[in-house]
């Protein structure tokens, strides 16, 4: 038999998603898994080294890196187990629990994605209406224009956030 | 596109009053860390892997090749890429030639546990040449072997900080297939549920089907149809989701068989159909003919004897010419008792004393013969009946699951 050619080289895996998906392991382990800042690189780096080597052919590579991510992080808690008591997101195995808890993380993550690809107009409106819980004609203010616009404008970001949204999920928009 | 429900709509609104994703997004616009050493390591790994194929490509294309060549004990093919091209050699043989994989992940196993002990190959990538040598020795019927395999592959990944629930999970995947062969269907179930979970919680939905299909299967064998035809139905669900048209069609074609079970013929039907379908599409003739032999079935149960013993024929005649020998003699035994059945018995006794079985195991071999002198005895005899035929046909179908038990002829 042929020996079995790779698909896709582990340079051009890298280039797709390191870009993609380095940002979003980084965050995950400062936020979720509490990594220290100095740290973080470094598990980053081998996760992406890890997934390199193996080269998964799996159809969710975000996912993969999240679990792997999950992995490196109970590890590196485990070693410093007399500085941090472990937390219920450094369980033992992948079990119903904990993957449900990936993937609530996971949905937390892809909506911070859709945020910061949003314009920088979208993201303002969209945050004092949601998160400062301001009034539309309070914004209107601060934006020097109308209610009606500033309605108009939520109602636009909403279905352009959603839409990014979906595409990083690849949940039917 | 999909317009969302006001319940979707709802939920997106409300992570967004959550303080968490906004902090999130933030970060996210910051570069990422320098990729200078992945890039670095990601020429190495090309390289190494180009050079392997290389060396190995007119090697693997036979097997007496192969074993000539003694890769094991050549200093030059002690190289990190001729385990990665060994380990995938191995995983695209299995099912084609087990002895083959058996050699070519022997082979692997042999360079990574050198190449381990020169600290140049991780305990991640040692344990997957034991799983992928796990898997030949489970298709050849060695399954201590396996589990010692796996066991080794546990005791690699215990060693390497950076192995993952993923890499475990592919273990779990061969020892509930093993346990399933040895009847240890409770540890098995544990086994496919952990591998199951794993690979959903790291986005690999190919290989979340298969640990799914080995739940659904336990479920079966445990006469439990209805809870197999459910867990099979949902597979079948999620395989179409994810657009996997051979796992739609494998759990189609096993709940199909449940739904015989349960009476529930027509809906058996529309599922062997679908299967059919997709078979046809693949080009999967084996598949393509296993699901011909279940509309037989199901034709037999609906009392259409003469189109089910078309069918079961077809499927018998072309195993016969595949070599696959055992399927050809369930076939023929299952034949057997619809030409009884439809009062055809002068075609059956040829149709019997032609039985032939093969068991790599001497033990099974030797139940197997006796069940089979049983029959040709009661052939010759002029006694044979349906209920003679089923029984030594159920014996012979669960003997690779129960090894050591013998046979008892029929009060």
């Amino acid at each position: 038999m042929p020996v079995q050619e790779q698909e896709v080289s582990a340079a051009q895996m890298l280039d797709v998603l390191y870009r993609e998906h380095a940002p979003l392991l980084c965050a995950t382990a400062r936020h979720r898994y509490g990594i220290p800042y100095e740290d973080v690189r470094a598990l980053v780096h081998d996760i992406f080294a890890s997934m390199l080597e193996r080269r998964p052919q799996v159809d969710d590579m975000r996912a993969f890196l999240l679990g792997a991510m999950q992995n490196a992080a109970r590890y590196y808690w485990r070693k410093r187990r007399h500085e941090s008591p472990l937390l219920d997101e450094h369980e033992d195995t992948a079990d119903e629990s904990t993957s449900a808890g990936i993937e609530r993380w996971s949905t937390r993550i892809s909506l911070a994605a859709a945020l910061a690809q949003l314009g920088p107009k979208c993201r303002e409106t969209l945050q004092r209406y949601y998160l400062d819980e301001e009034k539309p004609c309070d914004i209107a203010q601060h934006l020097d224009t109308s209610a009606a616009y500033v309605m108009q404008l939520l109602s636009s970001c909403r279905k352009r956030a959603r839409e990014i949204y979906c595409r990083i999920t690849k949940a039917p928009a | 596109m999909n317009e969302w429900n006001e319940e979707e709509w709802k939920r997106f609104e409300d992570a967004l009053r959550d303080r968490e994703p906004w902090e999130l997004a933030g970060e996210l616009e910051l570069p990422p860390p320098d990729a200078g050493a992945l890039r670095e390591l990601a020429a190495r790994l090309d390289e190494e892997r180009s050079a392997a194929e290389a060396m190995l490509e007119p090697l693997l294309a036979s097997m007496a090749a192969f074993q000539r060549a003694g890769v094991e004990r050549d200093p030059a093919y002690a190289k990190r890429g001729v385990v990665d091209v060994l380990n995938d050699a191995a995983s695209a043989l299995r099912k084609t030639q087990p002895q083959f994989a058996l050699i070519t992940a022997g082979a692997a196993v042999a360079i990574a546990t050198k190449l381990a002990k020169a600290g140049s190959c991780p305990g991640r990538i040692v344990g997957r040449t034991h799983i992928e040598h796990a898997w030949a020795l489970f298709l050849v019927g060695h399954y201590r072997d396996a589990e010692e395999a796996l066991r080794r592959a546990d005791a690699a990944f215990d060693d390497d900080p950076r192995a993952t629930d993923w890499d475990r999970a592919h273990g779990s995947l061969v020892r509930a297939n093993t346990f399933i062969e040895t009847h240890r269907l409770d540890e098995a179930s544990v086994e496919a549920a952990r591998a199951a979970a794993a690979f959903s919680a790291f986005g690999d939905s190919r290989d979340f089907l298969i640990a799914s299909l080995i739940e659904g299967g336990i479920l079966f064998m445990r006469r439990e149809y209805r809870s197999a035809a459910e867990v099979l139905d949902r597979i079948a669900e999620e395989a179409a989701r994810v657009g996997d048209r051979l796992h739609v069609a494998r759990a189609r074609q096993n709940a199909g068989i449940c739904y015989i079970e349960l009476g529930e013929h027509e809906k058996a039907g529309a599922y062997f159909f679908e299967a059919l379908a997709v078979w046809d599409d693949l080009g999967l003739e084996t598949e393509r003919v296993r699901t011909n032999w279940s509309i037989g079935v199901l034709q037999k149960a609906t009392g259409d004897l003469e189109g089910a013993i078309e069918r079961i024929d077809d499927a018998r005649r072309t195993f016969e010419a595949l070599g696959i020998v055992n399927d050809a003699a369930i076939a023929r035994l299952e034949l057997a008792e619809v030409l009884l059945l439809a009062g055809r018995p002068d075609e059956v006794p040829d149709l019997l004393r032609n039985v032939v079985v093969s068991f790599t195991s001497e033990g099974i071999m030797h139940n197997a013969k006796i069940a089979l002198a049983y029959l040709r005895e009661a052939v010759e005899a002029g006694a044979i009946e349906p209920r003679i035929i089923r029984h030594v046909r159920d014996y012979l179908d669960e003997l690779p699951s129960h090894p050591t038990s013998a046979f008892a002829p029929l009060p």
